[in-house]
């Protein structure tokens, strides 16, 4: 038995994401199988289908829920359809790492890849960010007026929720192609401040904590295949895991930590020095 | 004597005559893949900053050609100089943190760095934008073996320009870490600075004594240069200095780089099992030539 929150403990970037997620659902969970999103496929019957009368079984036991279901290899997985004739039962094939979506009244099945740092959901606004508070995730309203939730694995620990009162539909990024793939946990840090500038300005000024030297920050930092360079010149550079540049801009040191001021304009994000470590405001840590 | 050209030409031929050669050789040859671990040079490159900049200490960058055919002289200019220079160049030496690099994976981190491929530069880390200085001397090649040999001269005009390479190299790095004066004293002022309170205290003790422990010459080499610059009596602790250099960059690998020799039978790269000898004849390298910087990469530098 894989205790969900060993396996959370496992990955070290979701370690403060267990914590906010253990202290939510306390022990109800223990004794779960813990999602993973290589090892295990999702479901996800949307708000259409749902009011179809649509729902899912996976090994006997029936979701009728908004949020992603996790279907284990070699689980069974079933689209449950009311008709005038009872229930009628459709079984799927849920590969590994794979997002299933059923879609509108006719139970339409899309496949994405799971993306398992990122999901999107519609709801209002106090329930949304409780949602993203309960994963660990960064709520942002988004052009639709949709939320994209943003966290180290936003999208497995929402499977562990089940049902969240108030949030109406949930996807997966994948499904609505809405963000480029293996950006979204390099964007952490830089998709805006918990805080408005001007409050983190005035935490900053009020800060004891000691003002790094620029000098002593120049380096290479990773987090997994993302790396962040701190150069000689004062610049910053992101890169995703194919190398490729995704944000830039300058960087400087605020105290106990540091201040990215992206090219171009754009909120000004920040990092704390812990160590040697820069940590974004989720927990997500860039060592050298 | 052979040049990289005439080299490669010979070891093209073995090899397409009965070798067949392992990856790391044919990568040692190869024109169209650089044969460095980009990422992996990138954090030693990282380190080496790091290192220098909390140590108070310049960065001397040896410029890695990103044409892995103009490799071959470099890195056995380089080889000339750290394993026979004199107590002077490693004295210079000592007050830097050396590393390996190509100038792609430099401008990552030192984006004001120069373009081309100087063959030294040096970066000081202390602040930020840090300042850069590179050096691009003009070497002469050793006689060509192929055509050459046969003169009665051959081996003194080796002997010669190997002499002449290592002479040029030895100024270069002079004048890029110990110029002046004022650059030693900037150098010794630098380091102390990241120096806690207690260590600075018993480093000016030392020096004042004129006997200076390993531990307190690796913390701020250049106050021990500038002390036995200023001190009559205190010549002997830039012998020391210079040796604990010596130590340093060739008897350990020097970042961004394996040690290797060449002796016109092949390559041994040391530290590494999966070395090979190829057709002997196929070249001549000087004496003092053979050690060398191998600049391909391995698991890592």
């Amino acid at each position: 038995m894989r205790g969900w929150m060993g396996g959370a403990a496992a990955a070290a970037s979701v370690v403060v994401v267990s914590v906010v997620v253990a202290g939510a659902f306390g022990l109800a969970v223990v004794g779960c199988e813990t999602p993973d999103a290589e090892r295990d496929g999702f479901v996800i019957v949307d708000q259409g289908a749902r009011a179809a009368g649509i729902a899912l079984d996976v090994d006997g036991e029936r979701h009728e829920g908004s949020m992603p279901v996790a279907v284990p290899e070699g689980a069974g997985a079933s689209i449950l359809r009311e008709g005038a004739w009872g229930t009628s039962e459709e079984r799927i094939a849920v590969a590994p790492g794979e997002l299933v979506e059923i879609v509108g009244a006719e139970g339409e099945v899309r496949r994405h890849a799971v993306q398992r740092d990122a999901l999107f959901v519609a709801g209002e606004e106090p329930e949304v960010r409780a949602m993203a508070d309960l994963i660990g995730a960064r709520a942002t309203r988004r052009a639709d007026g949709s939320w994209s939730l943003d966290g180290p694995n936003a999208f497995v620990l929402a499977a562990l929720v089940g049902a969240m009162p108030g949030v109406r539909a949930v996807t997966g990024p994948a499904a609505v192609a809405a963000s480029p793939p293996d950006v979204v946990e390099v964007d952490l840090f830089l998709r805006g401040t918990a805080a408005p500038s001007s409050d983190a300005d005035a935490e900053d000024d009020a800060s004891d904590a000691a003002l790094p030297d620029a000098a002593a920050l120049v380096g290479v930092y990773h987090h997994g295949a993302i790396t962040l360079i701190l150069d000689a010149m004062g610049g910053y550079s992101l890169f995703d895991a194919n190398d490729t540049v995704v944000r830039r801009g300058t960087f400087e040191p605020r105290p106990g930590g540091v201040r990215f001021v992206p090219e171009g304009g754009g909120a000004i994000a920040r990092m704390d020095l812990s160590g040697d470590l820069l940590v974004d405001d989720l927990g997500v840590g860039y060592a050298p | 004597m052979v040049k990289r050209r005439t080299f490669l030409s010979a070891a093209a031929a073995a090899a397409a005559g009965s070798l067949s050669l392992p990856t790391w050789m044919s990568r040692a040859f190869a024109q169209e893949d650089d044969g460095r671990d980009h990422a992996d040079e990138l954090r030693v490159l990282s380190d080496a900053y790091r290192t220098a900049q909390r140590t108070g200490r310049p960065l001397l960058v040896l410029v890695v050609p990103a044409d892995g055919g103009r490799r071959w002289e470099r890195a056995h200019a380089f080889g000339e100089v750290l394993n026979n220079g004199s107590d002077e160049v490693f004295a210079d030496l000592a007050l830097a943190e050396v590393v390996c690099s190509t100038m792609d994976s430099l401008r990552r981190l030192v984006p004001q760095a120069p373009e081309g491929e100087p063959w030294l530069i040096v970066v000081e880390p202390d602040e930020v934008p840090a300042r850069v200085r590179a050096f691009a001397p003009e070497l002469p090649s050793w006689p060509d073996h192929w055509t050459e040999a046969g003169a009665a001269d051959f081996e003194q005009r080796t002997e010669q320009a190997v002499d002449r390479r290592i002479s040029i190299l030895t100024e270069v790095i002079h004048q890029g870490l110990a110029e002046d004066d004022a650059m030693l004293a900037h150098r010794a002022e630098v380091a102390q600075r990241q120096l806690d309170a207690g260590i600075r205290d018993r480093l000016q003790a030392a020096l004042r004594h004129g006997s200076v422990s390993a531990e307190l010459m690796r913390a701020a080499p250049a106050a021990v240069a500038q002390a036995a610059h200023r001190t009559p009596g205190r010549r002997s602790l830039l012998h020391d200095l210079a040796m604990q250099a010596r130590e340093r960059l060739t008897q350990n690998r020097v970042p961004g780089s394996y040690w290797a020799s060449s002796w016109g039978c092949g390559i041994e790269v040391e530290g590494r099992d999966d070395n090979a000898v190829v057709g002997c004849g196929m070249g001549h390298v000087p004496e003092r030539s053979r050690r060398f910087l191998y600049w391909y990469s391995g698991p890592a530098y």
